[in-house]
């Protein structure tokens, strides 16, 4: 006789969201390992289709109680069953004791319903033994009837097994492996790096100099933080043996890189100080300067950008002449040269560099922005706006071509347009980060919901702008077709196309947002006649979600505002063609 | 004009004489000095006491001035801690108004240098500089009649607690996991503020104290004072179902014999205020109906203790009226309450939560 299946079941909780969102595969296959590993052969498929959400509003309230709406989501029905609560992907500190207590209560209600119950509880950490998410599990006696088990499973492998068998040996560190590999990658340095586009005086050693771009490294702290403790780890305590350091990092435009290189010694309980441009040793607070002579420790260097290898060699000599101990490396988040990047690699104290990233610099009298009299910008404020330099330069240097896009009145579109593909491709980071600093000026909350066309150009910026706020905003795409890309659909036939695809997901997740619009904002690469900003608001409104304001990238329209929606371009041209 | 002097390192043991006698001696409805001229060092909570019964004063139309510190680091360290600001935000006054004419030669001084063997000597003083320097200690003011502060609170509170340096420096010196920190204590803290009633402006307060000592003890304090109502109807609705199973609470009151309260044995909440705040506490529960569905919600008084004393090894403390209630691990297993209450004790307007977690700083 065949032995009976054990129906898997997966319920992702995403926290602080607002909305149902996709599993994705590599989840689907944590899942499906999951099951084979808990129940062998005879686990099913893991059902598991779009994550069970807890708004921040939720979250907030007195006690947060997922009892009302994860109940329904609860598998139901005779025979065994696995069940997988899956909370591994949310951040720690969003996971309250409220919630925490609340989901270990109604879960374990169910396991404990029938005897051949299983339950797994994927966290991102263990809370610690105080916690109320405890208080249930615990409760319960230890030898569970059957084949049924109940554990919990944290990222890095802890594992405890509350009730049943233990999985055998390798169960935990297999899961840790896995569940490393179905993580949304791991945001790269270089996604987190913004390089801003501007007009920025180098002043200094030489002859002054201007330079196109400044890389703004504020974004990439914990990268930065997990790169630099690796190396310091690696290369420089052992090559020192009393581990005794003084740990000083130069950055004197932003405070980026000197909260890795404080949170280094803070871990290490080791001394922390600044170097100021010309290499002298500064207190912690950038004040004022260390008496060489109170430094015994052996003094480690950490660059935010070095240019040239020049500079970097006058920091050294620098610290070198103050009589310092020096580490025999030194560490920099990026060396703006390829070049420089090998000679430094091979200088008497070789620097390493996180990222490698070529940026000119030219002399003043040679500098076009200095020609035609623009103003130097600031890299500490950095507004949303694009200047018209920069916008032009970026729209200049990409290829123009046939508008290819357009919704319908067909028939009116540019001749040749910059392809916003290939300048969001180059420039996605920079954009993004000014959509950020926009959105944070209109004074949106961290979870902003961002409505934009399912389409190639935008989805770069969209992608970039998810790495830069941590993942926090929640994106509904809505597909082309609906609105209109390379169809002619008159109204009826939009309507019909509606109708057919209620069961998709983006129709799912406004329905969800129904009468919440407070932060929900639409975005798109270029607003020409407006046609696909106007559709997107009717969807909208069908779905009785009205947004707080409209942000194309570029503006090409005369009209200031959407129907009495604030629109807030990045950059405007007015070069409006017909309109409906 | 009457005057309240506060001198040497300012901490409740030296404000709470000085309040009490600012109203047994008929000050309360005059004009007041808050004499900081003697003032070496502060106390974060000894702050949020004084500016709490400066923003009672304010509320009833009477004016606070201040006189600051001789001492210029005394001075820089209010600076630092940001408290202009709280001032400004508790009693709905400009600073500069509010400190006397002869001070406002300090406003905008130089940063005070340090001697030789300034400081304390923690091998991790110079991370704390670093961060003092960027005002990751002391007052954060939030007025909360504007809605966007209100709604922004929370997450301003996390991402604070959540920085980079921060959390490593936390990491290597509680005797819990740091992020248990923002999880739990940070996050209860902050969330129960908008719940009670009245409540228009709230201070959040931090303080880290390495004292560079060979055992290298220290505390961190973080503490959350508002104006909104811990009165009989708000600690009422914090009573629960429990204790839990298991858990005993020894308390220990003055003029009284240590009494232990157990799942059987509950403090009755309906004698007097102390038996109300002491049961606030002690029969605190997770397993409370959901407070949104008309039930109690106690829940948050019950994480921030078992958090403070069980996952911290730290002492929580609950001002309220004339009341004070600190709980800590009882060396004989279970909790040892402290309840204070009279008056030797000031009148604690609003509501002060703290909680002093232990640090290791080897």
């Amino acid at each position: 006789m065949s032995e009976a299946t054990v129906t898997v079941t997966a319920r992702k909780i995403a926290v602080g969201r607002d909305i149902p969102e996709p599993i994705s595969a590599e989840r689907a296959e944590l899942y499906g390992w999951l099951g084979e590993r808990l129940a062998g052969p005879a686990a099913s498929e893991p059902s598991a289709e779009e994550t069970v959400y807890v708004t921040p509003e939720e979250l907030s309230s007195p006690a947060p109680d997922p009892r009302s709406y994860l109940r329904r989501y609860l598998p139901v029905g005779e025979g065994p069953q696995l069940l997988i609560v899956d909370l591994a992907e949310n951040p720690y500190h969003l996971l309250g004791e409220p919630l925490l207590f609340n989901v270990a209560r109604l879960t374990c209600g169910w396991h404990k319903d029938a005897a051949d119950r299983s339950l797994v509880v994927l966290l991102p950490r263990l809370p610690p033994d105080s916690s109320g998410f405890w208080l249930e599990l615990r409760s319960q006696d230890g030898t569970a009837p059957g084949t049924a088990r109940l554990i919990v499973l944290a990222n890095d492998g802890d594992c405890e097994v509350v009730r049943g068998e233990v999985p055998d040996s390798g169960f935990a560190t297999g899961y840790r492996d896995r569940q490393a590999r179905s993580e949304p990658e791991e945001s790269p340095l270089s996604a987190k790096v913004v390089r801003r586009l501007g007009h920025y005086g180098v002043s200094g050693h030489g002859a002054a100099r201007c330079r196109r771009y400044f890389f703004d490294v504020e974004n990439a702290v914990p990268e930065i933080g997990r790169l630099a403790d690796d190396w310091l780890t690696r290369v420089i305590e052992p090559r020192v043996p009393d581990r005794r350091l003084f740990l000083v990092s130069r950055d004197w435009q932003k405070t980026g890189l000197h909260e890795v290189v404080a949170g280094l010694a803070a871990a290490r309980g080791c001394r922390f100080g600044r170097l100021d441009p010309d290499g002298r040793i500064l207190d912690a607070t950038g004040a004022r300067q260390v008496d060489p002579a109170d430094i015994d420790e052996t003094v480690v260097p950490f660059f935010s950008v070095v240019d040239r290898t020049s500079t970097y060699d006058n920091v050294i000599r620098a610290l070198r002449a103050q009589g310092v101990d020096l580490a025999p490396r030194a560490w920099a988040v990026m060396i703006t040269s390829s070049q420089s990047g090998l000679t430094l690699a091979k200088s008497p104290v070789p620097l390493r560099g996180a990222m490698v990233c070529d940026r000119q610099s030219r002399p003043r009298e040679e500098c076009e922005q200095c020609a035609i009299g623009l103003p130097h910008t600031d890299p500490l404020r950095d507004g949303h706006t694009l200047r018209t330099y920069d916008a032009w330069d970026v729209f200049l240097a990409s290829a123009w071509r046939f508008e290819g896009i357009a919704p319908p009145p067909s028939g009116r579109r540019f001749l040749y347009a910059p392809d916003l593909k290939e300048v969001f491709e180059e420039h996605g980071g920079w954009v993004a980060g000014k959509v950020m600093t926009l959105l944070d000026a209109l004074g949106f909350p961290s979870g902003v919901v961002v409505i934009c066309p399912d389409e190639s150009p935008i989805r770069l910026v969209v992608d970039r702008l998810a790495a830069l706020m941590e993942d926090r905003p929640t994106v509904i795409r809505i597909p082309s077709e609906v609105l209109g890309y390379h169809t002619t659909l008159d109204d009826g036939e939009r309507s019909r196309h509606l109708r057919e695809t209620q069961k998709h997901l983006w129709r799912r997740q406004l329905r969800h947002l129904s009468s919440r619009g407070g932060k929900v904002v639409i975005l798109d690469g270029a607003r020409v006649s407006g046609s696909t900003a106007r559709t997107m608001r009717t969807i909208l409104q069908l779905h009785h979600v009205e947004p707080r304001a409209f942000i194309p990238i570029v503006d090409f329209s005369e009209e200031s505002d959407l129907e009495g929606l604030p629109v807030h371009p990045l950059y405007r041209i007015r070069a409006a063609r017909s309109v409906r | 004009m009457p005057t309240l002097r506060l001198g040497g390192h300012v901490s409740t043991s030296v404000v709470d004489p000085a309040l009490v006698g600012m109203v047994s001696f008929g000050l309360l409805g005059e004009e007041v000095l808050v004499d900081l001229g003697p003032a070496e060092s502060f106390d974060v909570v000894a702050l949020q006491q004084l500016l709490s019964a400066m923003a009672a004063r304010a509320r009833s139309g009477h004016r606070t001035r201040l006189r600051l510190p001789v001492a210029a680091t005394a001075r820089h360290q209010l600076r630092l801690w940001r408290f202009p600001d709280a001032v400004s935000a508790v009693t709905r006054t400009p600073f500069q108004h509010v400190v006397l004419a002869e001070d406002h030669a300090y406003f905008g001084e130089e940063w005070p240098a340090p001697r030789a063997g300034d400081g304390p000597h923690s091998p991790r003083a110079s991370v704390h500089a670093y961060l003092s320097a960027q005002h990751c200690f002391g007052l954060r003011p939030y007025v909360l009649t504007d809605p966007g502060t209100r709604q922004r609170m929370l997450p301003d509170e996390v991402s604070h607690w959540g920085g980079h340096a921060l959390m490593r420096l936390l990491e290597s010196v509680l005797a819990g996991p740091a992020a248990d920190v923002l999880r739990v204590l940070v996050q209860e803290m902050v969330s129960s503020v908008p719940q009670r009633s009245h409540a228009s402006v709230a201070l959040i307060g931090a303080q880290l104290e390495l004292r560079g000592t060979a055992d290298g003890t220290g505390v961190l304090t973080i503490s959350e004072w508002d104006d909104g109502d811990l009165e009989p109807y708000w600690l009422r609705k914090a009573i629960g179902t429990g204790p839990l199973a298991r858990e005993v609470f020894r308390v220990h009151r003055a003029g009284r014999p240590m009494e232990s309260y157990h799942a059987r044995r509950r403090p009755l909440p309906d004698t007097d205020d102390a038996e109300l705040l002491l049961a606030s506490v002690v029969r605190s529960s997770p397993y409370d109906p959901d407070p949104s569905e008309g039930g109690w919600g106690s829940h948050r008084i019950h994480s921030l203790y078992k958090s403070v004393v069980d996952t911290f090894r730290g002492v929580l403390r609950i001002d309220s009226g004339r009341h004070r209630l600190e709980v800590s691990a009882d060396p004989l297993g279970g909790y040892r309450v402290d309840l204070a209450s009279g008056p030797q004790l000031p009148d604690q307007q609003g509501c002060l939560v703290s909680a002093r977690l232990p640090v290791r700083d080897v």
